[in-house]
């Protein structure tokens, strides 16, 4: 489109006003959120700097906290997450290409409306039933059991709709063949829409990272053992919650941990949409399908 | 086989379900009987430290703060990446890395980015214009994500069409290729807002207050929310909790549904899809 825009006719001075706007818009919100962002790199590097080393550990009112357990437990209580949410998210999308299409429509938009729920409306029946009616501890099993239930609707939403993207053509020809329903979807509709699962799985993954509340609320706090499942934990997106940056001295250890987690946060959520990129362009090229 | 077909279709069912009996079990606790005892209005609107209504309105006001300037800026910036720059140019791909870096990057970050900008300027950031700057930050990118997915999409032969017949660029793209993407724009955008008002994340790395009492003039007045509220029940012990928590979040749920009803209604209206 941006070739035709370009017309060779001289510009009016409203088309050139124009211009002006819309480029001041993109100086604006790309300019902005880049000095946001930098800002904050900027702080969590000139901290870990400062501090002179890679895994410093400080005292965040009675617990131990270092940056190597935080996202030790981040990573942990990712994967379980996404143990749970992806499979959960692939059947859910695998069924709806089975169902009828009334039946469809309607899951595929409960889904689409849950997706978008705040997570703390989930979290608070699980810190109900869990902690304070079971009596179990906070723990990294319950917070990344209840992070995977939330996460599988938007990943559930993705998948469904990457099969949607799937050439009709494709199902009705392996049907004319004889095909089952069942072998249509895993073994043609799934390796066709391959790269847009990944993404779904990916976008899971983002989610999963941010949901920083929905962590503080179920994780117990104080990253103690190296094995983060088993009692009480924090992570990179869950500390900085729970240490009230606000409250904090600005030149303060604790203030700088925070800034070193939000920043060491960024990073992994940045990997992640940069493999969930590749690897969706992978596999949508020609020759891969 | 039938067995099969209805594990398949209670599997399909679970991420819903789930999301269904969590809403059931907060409405249960907000109306069960550890709720509130003393009628419907103390149900919404005077808890034990404050009005939830009061949290209710900073919410929305903050919310249409970060709207009216973020997604204007957002669709603006949208509209000059996908039109204004050369396709495949590096200046379009340096540009578009940068608007995915920035709707990738956590609330979190905007909500530190912020709380540094009132360090900055010296002055307290439990207000509520750095809300709705944190806010603001979140919306941006998303506005922008949309605008650009949505022309992408587009169908290019409407609009070479439109120059064919002699009209402007200019005008072939504000009156005739925007409208047409318009919807899907304003549906991504409301639901993008719609989970942006329901993060505690950003106002909590704030240091917003649990409650409040008066209703906002302005966006200097006190920070204060409804997921916070709902956030800082949850995490106090004191009698009632459960309840206080669980108003707060039927609040909560209440206004993210009336905007996704919207997004809905909008992607549906009639002068759209015409």
């Amino acid at each position: 489109m941006s070739q035709a825009l370009r017309s060779r006719t001289p510009r009016s001075a409203a088309t050139a006003l124009f211009d002006v706007v819309l480029g001041a818009c993109a100086v604006l919100v790309l300019g902005g959120g880049l000095v946001a962002i930098s800002w904050v790199l900027w702080r969590a590097v000139g901290w870990l700097l400062a501090s002179g080393q890679i895994a410093p550990a400080i005292e965040q009112g009675i617990a131990r906290v270092s940056l190597t357990s935080l996202l030790s437990s981040t990573l942990v209580i990712s994967v379980l997450a996404l143990a749970i949410a992806a499979p959960l998210g692939i059947l859910a999308a695998t069924h709806l290409e089975e169902c009828a299409p009334s039946a469809r429509r309607r899951l595929l938009g409960a889904l689409h409306v849950v997706a978008a729920w705040p997570a703390l409306v989930f979290a608070a029946p699980v810190l109900w039933l869990a902690h304070h009616s079971l009596g179990v501890a906070p723990n990294g099993w319950v917070a990344g059991g209840a992070l995977g239930l939330l996460i599988s609707a938007p990943i559930a939403a993705v998948c469904a709709e990457a099969l949607r993207a799937v050439p009709r053509q494709l199902r009705d020809q392996t049907i004319a063949l004889g095909a089952r329903p069942r072998a249509v979807t895993w073994r043609v509709l799934i390796p066709a829409a391959r790269g847009g699962v990944a993404a779904a799985i990916v976008l899971g993954a983002l989610r999963a990272a941010g949901e920083s509340a929905f962590l503080a609320l179920l994780v117990g706090g104080a990253a103690r053992g190296p094995f983060p499942l088993a009692g009480p934990t924090d992570t990179l997106a869950s500390f900085p919650i729970r240490a009230q940056p606000a409250s904090l001295v600005a030149e303060g250890p604790a203030y700088g941990v925070v800034f070193a987690c939000a920043g060491l946060l960024l990073l992994w959520t940045w990997l992640l949409a940069g493999l969930g990129r590749r690897a969706s362009r992978r596999l949508l090229r020609p020759e891969a399908s | 086989m039938t067995q099969r077909r209805w594990l398949a279709s209670a599997v399909a069912w679970l991420p819903v379900a789930v999301w269904i009996a969590a809403v059931a079990v907060v409405f249960w606790a907000w109306v069960g009987p550890s709720g509130p005892q003393s009628g419907a209005e103390s149900m919404f609107l005077d808890l034990p430290d404050g009005s939830l209504a009061a949290a209710a309105a900073s919410t929305a006001v903050m919310g249409l703060a970060a709207f009216a300037t973020a997604v204007p800026l957002g669709v603006g910036a949208g509209l000059y990446l996908a039109s204004r720059l050369r396709r495949g140019g590096w200046l379009r791909r340096s540009l578009e890395l940068v608007a995915d870096g920035l709707e990738t990057a956590p609330p979190l970050i905007y909500g530190l980015a912020a709380l540094e900008f009132g360090t900055l300027m010296a002055t307290d950031s439990g207000r509520l214009g750095f809300g709705a700057l944190a806010m603001g930050w979140i919306l941006a990118p998303l506005a922008l994500g949309a605008t650009r997915r949505a022309l992408s999409n587009a169908d290019p032969c409407v609009h070479r069409s439109a120059l064919a017949l002699g009209i402007s660029p200019r005008l072939a793209l504000v009156s005739i290729v925007l409208p047409m993407v318009a919807p899907r724009i304003a549906r991504a955008v409301l639901v993008g807002l719609a989970r942006a008002i329901g993060d505690a994340t950003p106002l909590l790395v704030l240091g917003a207050a649990a409650w409040t009492t008066a209703s906002p003039r302005n966006l200097d007045a006190p920070l204060a929310s409804l997921p916070v509220t709902a956030f800082h029940a949850l995490t106090d012990r004191q009698a009632g909790f459960h309840s206080s928590a669980a108003a707060a979040m039927v609040a909560l749920l209440g206004m993210a549904l009336v905007l996704q009803l919207f997004a809905f209604a909008i992607a549906r209206a009639p002068r759209w899809t015409r």
